[in-house]
């Protein structure tokens, strides 16, 4: 038979019984000297202030709830960074773009009508010990004009206008201008800007993938030793790869697009400098418009 | 009824302002709030761990815990139950420390209920009613030492302490409704256990 419950007056006595009545006498005052020791923490701001609460449970759902906004915001970053590695995957053409040989003319028209820009090409050279690293700087106004700054001993420039192809050298002296004359006559326009491309392949056009430069996706055009690198966008040359297929003569050359930067450029780049002195000679006979694919110079 | 009920209020009302003052580093403020719940806070401590060493240290790591933590508590209100809950989860991992070091304690021996009752028939009757009330808490307090510590707690702080539930349930941490449930199978469980030492 079972006992009934003690009365609740019973239960407290008995229980008080059992628990000691008061603290010991001394305890107070510990806590009072460790408290006078111990510095007070104050409140945390904004999100993690639960993370100071001296509740375990607190603690954990501070935890927790960040814990959960940590991974949501992993996701969110994992997910843009997957769209857009999709979307630069969807730039990049699955196979060749079509006809090699058809793009190759693609390029050599897109050079035609070059738009306003800024761009700095690397050029690097080994040939058999011999290693030449310099930078050319090039400039379009969008209308046929352009600019070329080679960082050769000469500090050569070249300004082509129109029927005219200014050069500035110094071989001979002071700084001369001269229009289509001297060591660097007959140079294209817009030639080194191509890093050497050319229409024309004798052993055919063939298509190597598609690869970054400057962020950008381009076509690897191959042609026998040499690769060019071709924007998908704007259809310039990015890179130039020019290897030496004769073994006995070992060399290589590389291209490459450094700096990249379409729109309008300051009038003053296409315009000979006010009092420049200029070469009384007559151009070089048969040399006046610029060849959109004429021979190019190196630097 | 007007007038405790005035009286509560104001006690509230100084507790707060006394939580508000120790949260701005007041020590005297503090210690007003010790000296009021020392007692029963070593008592919910010491009915968790059943040991007054072991008590009186997790009161003190609980107070000076709550002392760091005071800034940081937003409702002055909630004050006990938050003090409770510190104490609690002091002895409960002291406890567990103890538990690894695998320390057993001994109480002493009772004083058997027989001899208590044939001592009764040498008494008059009152002294034997006494005799039988001081069996009958004898006899619920070694019930009282063989529940679990959690049971232990919530039946200290509810009958001892007359602690209301609410703040019961905040100070372990749990929901009203369990606190009612936990109290309940607490006294469920003390009556088990009386009836066994019977």
């Amino acid at each position: 038979m079972s006992r009934p419950m003690p009365s609740d007056a019973t239960l407290k006595a008995a229980l008080a019984a059992s628990l000691p009545p008061i603290a010991p006498p001394d305890l107070r005052e510990r806590i009072l000297d460790q408290a006078r020791t111990t510095t007070q923490q104050h409140r945390l701001s904004g999100l993690v202030a639960p993370l100071g609460d001296p509740r375990v449970s607190e603690r954990r759902q501070a935890l927790l709830l960040i814990a959960i906004l940590l991974l949501v915001a992993a996701l969110v970053a994992t997910a843009t960074a997957g769209a857009l590695l999709e979307q630069r995957r969807q730039r990049l053409p699955i196979g060749p773009p079509g006809d090699p040989t058809a793009l190759a003319n693609s390029v050599g028209e897109a050079y035609a009508r070059v738009p306003a820009m800024a761009l700095a090409v690397n050029w690097t050279s080994h040939s058999t010990g011999i290693h030449v690293a310099g930078l050319t700087h090039h400039w379009a106004d969008g209308t046929g004009r352009f600019r070329l700054e080679l960082n050769d001993r000469d500090e050569t420039i070249y300004i082509t206008t129109g029927s005219h192809i200014w050069i500035r050298y110094r071989l001979d002296g002071p700084e001369t201008w001269a229009d289509n004359r001297g060591p660097y006559a007959d140079h294209g326009g817009v030639g080194d800007l191509m890093l050497d491309f050319r229409r024309e392949c004798g052993p055919g056009w063939s298509f190597g993938g598609t690869d970054l430069i400057l962020g950008r996706p381009a076509f690897r055009l191959v042609c026998g030793a040499q690769a060019f690198w071709i924007d998908s966008e704007s259809l310039l040359v990015l890179r130039l790869e020019n290897g030496t297929p004769d073994p006995s003569h070992p060399g290589s050359l590389v291209g490459e697009v450094v700096a990249l930067h379409f729109g309008p450029q300051s009038p003053d780049l296409f315009e000979l400098p006010a009092g420049a002195a200029v070469d009384p000679r007559p151009p070089k006979a048969g040399a006046a418009t610029p060849s959109v694919e004429g021979p190019s110079a190196l630097p | 009824v007007t007038v405790v009920a005035a009286n509560e209020a104001q006690k509230s009302s100084i507790d707060a302002a006394l939580v508000r003052r120790a949260a701005r580093g007041d020590i005297a403020a503090f210690d007003a709030l010790v000296a009021s719940r020392l007692d029963r806070c070593y008592r919910l401590a010491w009915a968790i761990l059943e040991n007054d060493a072991d008590a009186a240290d997790a009161t003190q790591e609980a107070f000076v815990a709550a002392w760091r933590q005071l800034p940081r508590l937003r409702d002055p209100a909630a004050f006990d139950g938050w003090l409770n809950r510190i104490v609690a989860n002091a002895a409960r991992m002291s406890r567990r420390h103890r538990i690894r070091l695998r320390e057993v304690r001994v109480r002493p021996a009772a004083t058997p209920v027989d001899d208590l009752a044939t001592t009764a028939l040498a008494a008059g009757d009152r002294e034997q009613r006494e005799l039988e009330a001081v069996a009958e808490r004898d006899a619920i307090g070694r019930a009282f030492d063989r529940l679990r510590p959690e049971e232990r707690a919530i039946l200290a702080l509810h009958h001892v302490d007359e602690r209301p539930v609410a703040e019961i349930a905040r100070a372990l941490g749990i929901p009203v409704g369990t606190a009612k449930w936990r109290l309940h199978a607490a006294r469920r469980a003390l009556q088990r256990s009386i009836e066994a030492e019977a």
